[in-house]
């Protein structure tokens, strides 16, 4: 048999360094994989039973989480110099070949802490949410299993010690992206946007495959990530790993660094949705709005980002300051575009890819404290706002439902005057909506403050850096703009519904409204800088900086509020003209609303390119490829379509074996101390001429036999048989010719 | 009688039955021949597994009887030897063989014509491709070999759809151009090599057909060779060197086998028109014998040349998987573009060996383990739409996720097993590929670069199929009744699940395959570098 894996040595391995925030740390994923095998195996028979156990479930990983989170804060030993983090980080052997050994381990330190924790959390609100959204629908236990696998695959990438491993989560995320977006498998456009977001995540996929091939050719490079601690000397690197590494050998600046840190970038710009592979995001919004909350705003989007929290510092800096760009490039299209939306959910989706540029800006300025800051900001108020949208769109289906009208739920254009009947919705939208404008107190102003304050003193260093912290300052003030449009559409005026429809808007019950309160709390100010609302300084230990000056620009908060009152201005001036919502939609407006085009780029050129070159391919397959074996063929084979193999061997053996014989045996033979001469008559006599006489008789004496037993069924098979084994024969006995030839 | 003796000898036993029993009650040699390759299956996890783990060296469960022994006279004797054993490498195809059969067994039941004809052959394949794999003799290989190809001719020849007999004439063309050259080379092979331990003990040269004494020894050096034999390192033909010939004859033979771009375009016809289990072990097994040829002959007898060549087999490997998946893409028929992602997949067999070094040769073993069992769950999975349509029109079908849900969730796990899931098997096979490639020694890495191009065109032919067949509301439109497409009946679970516990387990746990290979493919690859050194040093 094949050994089952001996488990009681691998837990025996792992005890030792196994802390007890380590343990409450893989209960997390340990809780998700259950959840989905036991809601993808049981959940039919588990009924209404399987919404409560499926949010117990996540309610259990959130608490794990957050007790590691306050286990690892309390140890004293994470404080040191060198952090016990770093030093102990449990590992066990996955599989190995050769000398090329993989690990999987994990990496436990403030930075993934936190990220777990703050996953763990919302990805809880957003079950708790979820029970009440989906509860119409008979597919929630397929609902529930594919949120586990999310999730779990999810905690994976946070928690995973090596790139190797990351890249088998990062993965994972996307196959449960695909399975969520795709829910509602009946509708085209579920189907479209689930192939979109796969396909798109594997062209970034492409670029991490070859960032790991470049690693692999280093021994011992899937041990552990890399960085810097810059505390201990400057640019120092350190590795995980024990025995020879990466860091030895000249590979800093070498080409494999390059590609390396480019490789990895492309991945990044395909799972955070970055310029230019941002395309895939607005389409995932098909998937049902508590997975757009959770995946295409708060987690799987930051995902890339974290990569780069965890990685920037082994970058080399000329690709770091690219990363600026091309946030500040996205943050600013993104944002544009998102001044054109008319689907409630489209304004926020553009809006998230618009803040993940924001991170963007803070890693490649080399504030990765505050993009990191950002992130989880950002996870909060993002996935209120989409919960908010989720709740309005859910009121008004219901509504629909009670007065049996049908228009879009989703056109914010159809919408106006909700705040009358949803005050509590609007309450939390508005907090929500302060956050992503970056108004003071709110917890959006304090990330993106730093993140904008970080570019703009890289700007004061070098002046072809201007751009960043321009484009990032413009993206912010398109940012008030278009929430404060989003906003007003949905919320302000007097309703835009049938007023039967409007009528029977009711507010949200207390399932609905309890995430949406919590996620409200954690969009102000209080939690992170109680005393300090207008500026604060995060402090992670994992997130070690090139030293780079954090200077004080007092003008610098009141720049940004001014930014955010002056966009939200323009739109409430807008919006009580009622300029707003009925934008034409052609020249510039329509460039923007369809995101300057980018889509059908794609969709036009680069998929229908491949598609083509396909098409072309398989009829040169077809017609050249095959056409010129057929040919061959047709030279052995008789016209009529008829093959006979007697025939057949005949011509092969006088135009193929027979040229080829005489040449080899008249090389052969002209060798001078080795012959076939003396051997060709013996080897003939008793080898090839007795094996196939026996062979023959065997096979005629069986054939005959057979015959006897099942006359006439038999006999066509048996002849073709012996047709082909004589074939074979034949073969042998040229071979004979061949030997006598000499 | 050896426990490598006993797997071959079952299936030939089950033959004799299948000739024997009355062909009346059909039940009866269906189940049979279940039985017999069940009780294969046990024979290997209970006798040759063990017996294997209990030994030690690079072969084990050696079984060496002398054969035939000629005497040449003047020139010495020829020695042909049933000589079996085994290696990681055939330990672990011998596996996949002994899994892969009880399944097509079971697929067979809806075979309903010359039933006992039909068994007979199956299981006489079944025998043959087990002797590939266990042979160290080059003519017993030989023998087995040919008694591979015959059995698969007439199977799809004889129980294959409407252009079967154009299919089965290709495909004994495109083989017997290799072999008709295997043999020559093995003949000239025997005449270039002698067994020391018989030369010694008998006092005359005594030349040996045996693998092993062809290969390098533990410090790479060819010591059995006969000095300026026709495949001595000096041998010429035309004026080139008669181990280079020989090393690009048997290998566009066996590339023809695995198949690689361009001598492929015999397996999309062959799988089109072969019933679902003959696809299955076409798919699944045979196409592997091409993999183990390159490796264990190709490479294995011809070092210098396979070393010095590697970056053109790397070459040939990048160019099928990137031809076929894109020619994969634009089928409109669901099996041939599943027997053309098999192209684009065994492309990396091709990669992983030319990387020459652990990784890529435990990737490449382990590729052909992977793709095997994948394989076969996709040819099953054409099987159950085609047994209830005779259909296999991608465009035909829609919504199926609606309708048959169970059958939904087979697809996807083979789907996304073939285009590289990690979780499931072939994301580690074609990641060690990729990385064993990259660094290996010969290859350039652009090579290996392009390569992973793969994976994107992967998933663009396998997601596009899936969702035209299993997204949107369900619809059929080709000639059958639509109450017809019903789930998974009890006998495709039986086939399809064990499969995809098996896509799961080696994809979460590769160790339990890399283990049993790795000591046995790491050594054949060292020693096939250090012979191709020896060899080629100055």
């Amino acid at each position: 048999m094949i050994d089952p894996p001996d488990i009681a040595p691998f837990l025996e391995s792992l005890k030792p360094q196994l802390t007890t925030y380590h343990w409450f740390a893989l209960a997390v994923p340990a809780a998700y994989l259950l959840a989905f095998l036991l809601q993808g195996f049981l959940g039919r028979k588990l009924g209404k039973a399987g919404d409560f156990i499926a949010v117990s479930m996540s309610g259990a990983a959130a608490v794990f989480a957050i007790l590691a989170y306050v286990l690892f804060e309390a140890d004293s030993g994470n404080s040191a110099v060198i952090p016990t983090w770093l030093t102990n980080q449990p590992t066990v052997e996955w599989f190995s070949v050769g000398s090329f050994h993989v690990k999987i381990g994990i990496l436990y330190n403030d930075v993934s802490a936190l990220m777990l924790a703050l996953v763990g959390f919302v990805t809880f609100l957003v079950h708790w949410y979820s029970a009440e959204y989906m509860k119409e629908d008979a597919k929630r236990p397929r609902y529930w299993a594919f949120l586990g696998l999310f999730a779990f695959s999810m905690t994976g990438i946070v928690l995973a010690n090596s790139l190797f491993i990351i890249f088998i989560f990062w993965e994972l995320v996307g196959f449960s992206s695909y399975l969520l977006i795709g829910f509602w498998h009946s509708k085209e456009v579920s189907a479209r946007a689930s192939q979109k977001a796969f396909l798109v995540n594997r062209i970034g996929d492409v670029g991490f495959v070859i960032a790991l091939m470049v690693l692999a050719m280093y021994p011992d490079s899937f041990n552990g990530l890399f960085g810097e601690i810059s505390n201990l000397t400057p640019r120092r690197y350190y590795s995980f790993s024990e025995g020879p590494s990466i860091l030895e050998g000249g590979f800093f600046d070498s080409w494999q660094h390059y590609t390396v840190a480019i490789g990895l970038i492309t991945g990044v710009l395909s799972k955070s949705a970055q310029f230019p592979l941002q395309v895939w995001l607005p389409d995932a919004m098909a998937g049902p709005t508590p997975v757009s909350s959770l995946l295409h705003a708060a987690t799987m989007v930051a995902a890339g980002v974290y990569l780069l929290v965890r990685t920037v510092s082994f970058f080399p800096p000329e690709v770091q300051i690219a990363l600026a760009f091309i946030g500040a490039l996205t943050a600013l299209l993104a944002a544009l575009s998102a001044l054109r939306q008319t689907d409630i959910k489209a304004v926020l989706a553009y809006s998230t890819i618009s803040q993940l540029g924001f991170m963007l800006i803070g890693i490649g300025v080399g504030r990765t404290d505050f993009a990191f800051f950002h992130l989880i900001t950002h996870a909060f108020f993002k996935c209120g706002l989409f919960l908010t949208a989720g709740a309005v769109i859910h009121q008004i289906h219901t509504a629909q439902h009670h007065s049996g009208s049908h228009f879009d739920a989703q056109d914010i254009r159809l919408m106006g005057g909700m705040g009358k009947k949803m005050r509590l919705t609007l309450v939390v939208y508005l907090i929500f909506g302060a956050a992503l404008a970056g108004l003071p107190l709110s917890a959006g102003f304090l990330s993106k403050d730093g993140i904008l304050l970080g570019s703009t003193l890289l700007f004061q260093g070098s002046v072809i850096y201007w751009l960043v912290p321009v484009m990032g300052m413009l993206a912010s003030l398109l940012t008030a703009f278009y929430i404060a449009r989003h906003g007003w559409l949905i919320f302000a005026g007097s309703s835009r519904m049938e007023p039967p429809t409007f009528d029977q808007i009711r507010r949200v019950n207390w399932k609905m409204a309890i995430p949406l309160a919590v996620l409200a709390l954690f969009s102000l100010w209080i939690l992170y800088s109680p005393t300090h609302p207008f500026h604060f300084e995060p402090h992670f230990q994992g997130i070690q900086l090139p030293g780079m000056p954090m200077a004080e620009l007092p003008w610098f908060p009141w720049a940004l509020t001014g930014l955010a009152l002056a966009g939200i201005g323009g739109a409430v001036l807008l919006g009580r003209n009622g300029r707003l919502g009925n934008e034409p939609n052609r020249g510039l407006g329509k460039l923007l609303k369809n995101h300057f085009g980018l889509d059908a780029l794609y969709e036009n050129y680069i998929a229908g390119g491949l598609l083509r070159i396909a098409s072309g391919l398989a009829l040169f397959d077809k017609k050249v490829v095959d056409g010129l074996v057929n040919a061959v063929g047709s030279a052995v084979v008789r016209d009529d379509g008829k093959w006979n193999l007697a025939q057949l061997s005949d011509q092969l053996d006088h135009d193929v074996i027979d040229a080829a014989v005489d040449e080899v045996a008249e090389q052969v033979y002209h060798r001078p101390k080795w012959s076939l001469s003396g051997i060709s008559e013996i080897f003939d006599r008793r080898v090839i001429d007795a094996a196939v006489n026996a062979l023959a008789r065997g096979v005629m004496a069986t054939g005959q036999r057979l015959r006897r037993v099942q006359a006439g069924n038999l006999q066509r098979y048996l002849i073709l048989t012996l047709i082909g084994i004589l074939a074979l024969l034949a073969a042998l006995i040229y071979f004979g010719e061949f030997a006598k030839f000499s | 009688m050896g426990m490598l003796t006993i797997l071959i000898v079952l299936p030939l036993v089950g033959m004799l039955l299948a000739l024997v029993l009355p062909g009346k009650n059909p039940a009866v040699i269906r189940w049979m021949t279940v039985g017999v390759t069940v009780a294969q299956l046990a024979v290997f996890l209970a006798g040759v597994l063990p017996g294997y783990q209990a030994e030690a060296g690079a072969f084990r469960l050696v079984e060496q009887v002398q054969w035939i022994r000629l005497d040449l006279g003047d020139l010495g004797l020829l020695n042909i030897e049933y000589h079996l054993g085994m290696d990681g490498m055939s330990l672990v195809l011998t596996l996949l063989s002994v899994i892969i059969f009880p399944i097509a067994a079971l697929s067979s039941f809806t075979i309903k014509k010359r039933i006992k004809a039909y068994f007979a052959l199956f299981l006489l394949l079944d025998a043959s491709i087990i002797g590939v794999f266990l042979a160290l003799d080059f003519f017993l290989f030989y023998i087995f070999y040919e008694f591979m190809l015959l059995p698969m001719f007439f199977l799809i020849g004889l129980w294959g759809g409407a252009r079967r007999e154009y299919a089965a004439l290709k495909f004994f063309l495109y083989t017997l151009f290799g072999s008709v050259f295997m043999l020559l080379i093995m003949v000239g092979l025997a005449f270039s090599f002698t067994d020391p331990v018989l030369t010694e003990s008998l006092g005359r040269p005594v030349f040996t057909f045996d693998f092993l004494h062809m290969m390098g020894d533990g410090a790479g050096n060819l010591t059995n060779m006969v000095p300026d034999s026709l495949f001595s390192v000096t041998g010429e033909l035309w004026g080139i060197g008669a181990r280079d010939l020989a090393f690009w004859v048997l290998f566009i033979g066996f590339a023809i086998k695995v198949p690689s771009v361009p001598v492929h375009t015999w397996l999309p016809d062959a799988h089109v028109e072969a019933p679902t289990p003959i696809s299955v072990i076409l798919a699944g097994i045979l196409l592997k014998v091409g993999g183990y040829g390159i490796i264990r002959i190709c490479y294995g007898i011809f070092p210098e040349t396979g070393f010095a060549n590697a970056n053109i087999v790397a070459i040939i490997g990048v160019v099928s998987i990137l031809y076929a998946a894109l020619v994969a893409m634009a089928q409109k028929d669901l099996k041939s573009l599943i027997a053309y992602s098999s192209v684009s997949h065994m492309g990396f067999v091709l990669l992983g060996i030319a990387g020459l070094n652990a990784t890529g040769m435990n990737g490449a073993v382990f590729q052909m383990f992977n793709h095997g069992i994948v394989s076969a769950a996709l040819f099953l999975i054409v099987g159950v739409l085609y047994d209830r349509t005779h259909d296999r029109q991608i465009a035909n079908f829609r919504g199926l996720w609606h309708r048959a849900p169970r059958y939904t969730v087979v697809v996807i796990i083979a789907f996304f097993s073939s285009l590289g899931l990690p979780g499931l098997n072939s994301f580690v096979s074609e990641m060690l590929v990729l990385f064993g490639s990259f660094n290996g020694e010969m290859v350039m890495k652009i090579v290996p670069g392009l390569a992973v191009l793969g994976i994107l065109f992967g998933a663009v032919y396998y997601l596009r199929t899936f969702r035209k067949m299993f997204f949107g509301e369900f619809a059929y439109s080709g000639k059958e009744s639509i109450e017809k497409l019903t789930d998974l009946n009890g006998r495709e679970y039986l086939m399809l699940v064990p499969l995809c516990i098996l896509i799961v387990l080696f994809g979460i746990l590769p160790g339990l395959i890399l283990d049993l290979q790795d000591s046995s493919v790491s050594e054949l690859t060292t020693q096939i570098v250090t012979t191709a050194n020896n060899l080629m040093a100055p």
